[in-house]
């Protein structure tokens, strides 16, 4: 380490023409005169590089120069290298304009984005947007974007041999500029493989691979995504012994069929639930009991739930606003289906818990009609909010990029979570109340201990979402997280390795809302502003199929178009109506709410 | 094309510029008058802050430090994740509260939450 220091402190001095204090650094460090050299570590993988040459030599000629260089000959080799090495050329671009407006070239800055700025817009298409208004190295300090991009490096995935191509390619022209680029900016991971598959996938294939900040090195993620996390539900709690109690009913009707048809006693076994894995032995989280007419009630209800399945699909109810365009921003319907509540701009409400803009979340009482409580703690917009399965805690997200934990009890949070990039729009309770998902603007979810407000889980991937997450679901049996994002897709997450099961994109606009149908989870429902509810098979998907790794870089199981239509089984389109909010009630009727919209 | 005035104009063609293709048509006027009202803001504490140097023309690092200031009064920025991450650090290693036996639902003590009585009985009319 300290010769690469070293080389790189004489490096500077050599630069910037301090020919005095070179020479005794020389003497003194001992530093033979090797040319220098820019490695990259042929190790798995790279560590945190000290930028080696500042490149004052380097023109604002050379970088667009170099740019198209590279994708050139990215364009010109093989296929299968083709899409890998591709990924490779988005960060490329964007710290090369960022470089050029730092330096104060501004006018060849532009001249660079509009000759190749075509290449990304499929993929990033906002933040070219936002990297478009930076004209000078003061919006580069003031704008959040780009000082992510300088502060978090890339988490990119290679092939050995792309890997070695792409060295040698930029060892070969001595491109400087573009290996000080990768070197500072880029965190490359090598990944060793046996064979590449043939490349099938065309670079406009929506599920091609890119790259993405997370603010952690994929080591970290990797390391923090073994941590060992109990998605199992509670013991004893409701959905088991509604379970038991179902079966006892059964168990009762077949009992009385046989005694009507007077044959000879047959022993029936009485059938005994599988024992869950991973179950949470200690609660560590304590919560008052609910009264007992309340457990009774919710028991009852569960117990008469249809159960769902694919020949058995839910019914919905829509229930539509008029003349709320613009003006109404959520709803929701209680989980008895007695009350539909909704959130409207001019800040009218009729909620148990509110969250709103003004940076506070509230108590209401439905009986006495009045607020209880203001609870603050954001100073920022609050965007959602949410009761745990149990009541008394509640959890916040707001545009602060944190989310709180509350107890109704006290007005200030007992816990925080912090560590996404972006502001948070969304957040869930795991069915057992230990842990906490969040979804941000920044693409990822991440799921934290409600204990220790650890984050336990990065559920993040090149092949992940490509826009800010909107809506989160967790499956009632504790082990599959969905996501549904602004580009439409939704992710089926797998809580105990942090991979993706199922990636479904057949809607065309942000996905508003996901629920999955209560107690056994076959269904899952998706509202979205297309105007539409989707219902899938959530229980398919989640059979990992054990076709081999399409591509190793993805994190799925499998990817092909004719498995996603499989798991849609019904498409209920609105005319006017964009959905804003779904949810089943205890009784697995399914709820949707929308605004109408009037066309323009 | 309403004949705007040309500080209108501009506006419409930096929300162009952006990528904002469809707006209400209020939007000018109010961005005309936000920036108004920033612009003239910035200016006088540059002037101010001239003053102070003992100058009587107002220089362009005046206007920067005006802006900076303005900037952070006025459009402030959540906190910085490190920041967030240190509070966060001292808050979460607070225990969980105990949880006390009470019935129905578990609201703050009385001077925290919006139960009590927002009035008081002056003294004077109380003795009779």
């Amino acid at each position: 380490m300290t010769l690469r220091i070293n080389k790189a402190i004489w490096e500077y001095l050599r630069h910037n023409g301090y020919r005095q204090t070179e020479k005794h650094f020389l003497s003194e460090a001992q530093i033979e005169d090797h040319t220098k050299e820019l490695l990259l570590n042929q190790d798995t993988d790279i560590i945190d590089y000290i930028l080696f040459s500042k490149n004052s030599e380097a023109s604002p000629e050379t970088y667009e120069k170099s740019y198209l260089e590279l994708k050139n000959w990215i364009l010109s080799s093989l296929e299968i290298f083709q899409a890998e090495l591709f990924i490779l050329l988005y960060p490329i671009f964007v710290h090369c304009y960022l470089d050029l407006i730092r330096k104060d070239h501004i006018k060849e800055a532009q001249q660079f984005f509009e000759n190749n700025n075509y290449d990304h817009m499929a993929f990033h298409s906002e933040e070219l947007a936002i990297l478009k208004s930076i004209q000078n190295t003061r919006h580069i300090m003031e704008n959040s974007l780009a000082r992510n991009f300088e502060k978090y490096k890339f988490n990119i995935k290679l092939s050995s041999y792309s890997f070695e191509l792409f060295v040698a390619f930029l060892q070969d022209k001595n491109f400087k500029l573009l290996l000080g680029i990768v070197n500072q900016f880029i965190n490359i991971r090598v990944v060793d493989v046996k064979e590449l598959s043939s490349g099938r996938q065309s670079k406009n294939d929506i599920e091609q691979p890119t790259a993405i900040i997370t603010g952690e090195i994929q080591k970290d993620i990797d390391r923090l995504n073994s941590v060992p996390v109990q998605w199992g539900l509670l013991e004893n709690c409701i959905q088991d012994q509604v379970a038991e109690m179902k079966i006892q009913q059964k168990f009762e009707e077949e009992q009385k069929k046989l005694m009507q048809l007077k044959r000879r006693k047959r022993k029936i076994q009485k059938p005994t639930i599988p024992k869950q894995e991973n179950r949470i032995k200690n609660s560590t989280i304590l919560f008052p009991r609910l009264t007992q007419k309340l457990e009774e009630s919710i028991k009852e209800e569960l117990v008469q739930a249809e159960e769902l399945s694919q020949q058995n699909l839910p019914s919905i109810c829509l229930f539509t606003f008029f003349h709320s365009e613009g003006k109404i921003n959520c709803s929701e319907v209680s989980a008895e289906s007695r009350y539909v509540v909704a959130g409207f701009s001019d800040s009218t409400i009729r909620l148990v818990v509110s969250c709103s803009q003004d940076g506070t979340a509230r108590l209401w009482s439905l009986d006495t009609k009045s607020n209880l409580a203001i609870y603050k703690g954001h100073n920022y917009p609050i965007w959602d909010v949410q009761f745990s399965p149990l009541g008394y805690h509640f959890v916040t997200a707001s545009y602060d990029q944190s989310a709180m934990l509350w107890v109704t009890e006290r007005v200030f949070p007992i816990r925080v979570f912090s560590g996404h990039l972006s502001d948070v729009d969304c957040v869930r309770f795991h069915p057992n109340v230990h842990y906490i998902a969040t979804g941000s603007s920044d693409k990822t979810v991440r799921l934290w201990e409600t204990n220790t407000a650890n984050c336990v889980r990065i559920f993040c991937s090149p092949t992940g979402h490509r826009g800010g997450i909107t809506s989160l679901a967790f499956s009632p049996d504790g082990r599959i997280l969905a996501s549904g994002s602004e580009d439409g897709s939704i992710i089926l997450w797998d809580i105990g390795t942090g991979k993706i099961i199922r990636k479904m994109h057949q809607h065309e606009s942000t996905v508003s809302s996901l629920d999955f149908s209560v107690l056994d989870g076959n269904i899952l429902a998706s509202g979205s502003l297309d105007n539409s509810v989707k219902i899938w098979d959530a229980n398919m998907a989640r059979l990992l199929p054990d076709s081999s790794l399409f591509n190793f870089t993805s994190d799925f199981h499998s990817n092909e178009k004719s498995q996603q239509a499989v798991l849609l089984l019904k498409s209920f389109p609105t005319k006017n109506t964009p959905v804003m909010n779904i949810g089943f009630s205890r009784r697995n009727i399914l709820h949707a709410t929308g605004y109408f919209q009037t066309n323009k | 094309m309403d004949n705007l005035p040309q500080d209108a104009r501009v506006i419409e063609q930096i929300l162009h510029s952006m990528g904002i293709e469809e707006y209400d048509p209020q939007v000018l006027p109010q961005l005309l008058e936000f920036i108004q009202k920033y612009t003239s803001e910035v200016l006088e504490k540059a002037q101010k802050y001239a003053q102070h140097a003992k100058r009587n023309q107002i220089e362009e690092s005046d206007v920067t430090l005006a802006i900076t200031n303005q900037v952070a009064y006025s459009f402030q920025k959540p906190p910085s994740r490190k920041l967030l991450a240190d509070f966060a650090k001292a808050r979460n290693a607070v225990p969980f509260p105990q949880i006390r036996f009470k019935y129905g639902v578990h609201l703050p003590t009385e001077e925290y939450s919006l139960t009590n009585a927002n009035y008081q009985i002056d003294e004077k009319y109380q003795e009779k």
